[in-house]
């Protein structure tokens, strides 16, 4: 089945794009580019596969090249924070916070703060379903513009 | 919202995984309700 864009991946950058949403499940961080180069047998190959990756939409590369997320995780700090026991992700947004518990289907709480009075979000997975429902999550871009610029979404 | 990230995300670390096509995403949204013209993928 192609990606949202229509772009369908070959074999190995299927297994690669697979490789690096496991080292983001099991590091919490994306992989170095020498790790990258590894895995494929060298750094060229390694560019040249992410920035296939980068096109299919199944990562998204900063200016130099380096992965900055694979939705839902991030490779950066940011303002969203999910915790399970001694392990932690950096979402890329509020929903993706809500998205990295599902995406791994594990119990975790959500440490974030809510936008309009900066009081801490008081999140949960547990049991594979989610606590303290009260709240919203604010989409500013229409869907059909999510992909015009990602990171700003 | 739940229950739509589960559909939307959940299998995002399948080794299978290989994206979801727009019709499919779509269906989700509109399955939780958001059916509005500022849900519309394309």
């Amino acid at each position: 089945m192609p990606g949202r864009n229509g772009i369908i991946l070959g074999v190995d950058d299927a297994a690669l794009r697979h490789q690096i949403y496991r080292h983001f499940a099991d590091t919490g961080d994306a992989p170095t580019l020498p790790t990258l180069a590894q895995w494929v047998g060298g750094e060229p190959e390694a560019r040249r596969a992410l920035h296939r990756l980068h096109d299919a939409h199944a990562v998204v590369l900063d200016e130099d090249g380096t992965i900055q997320m694979a939705l839902p995780f991030s490779a950066v700090p940011t303002a969203h924070k999910v915790v399970a026991g001694d392990r932690s992700w950096f979402a890329n947004c509020a929903w993706d916070s809500l998205a990295i518990p599902a995406a791994l289907d594990i119990d975790a709480v959500i440490e974030s703060e809510w936008l309009d009075t900066g009081e801490p979000v008081e999140l949960a997975i547990s049991d594979g379903r989610l606590r303290h429902t009260d709240g919203f999550i604010h989409f500013a871009v229409p869907a059909r513009h999510w992909w015009d610029d990602i990171v700003e979404t | 919202m739940w229950p739509l990230t589960r559909a939307w995300y959940g299998d995002r670390l399948d080794p299978e995984y290989t994206g979801k096509s727009v019709d499919h995403l779509q269906r989700l949204l509109t399955g939780a309700g958001l059916t509005a013209n500022f849900w519309q993928l394309s």
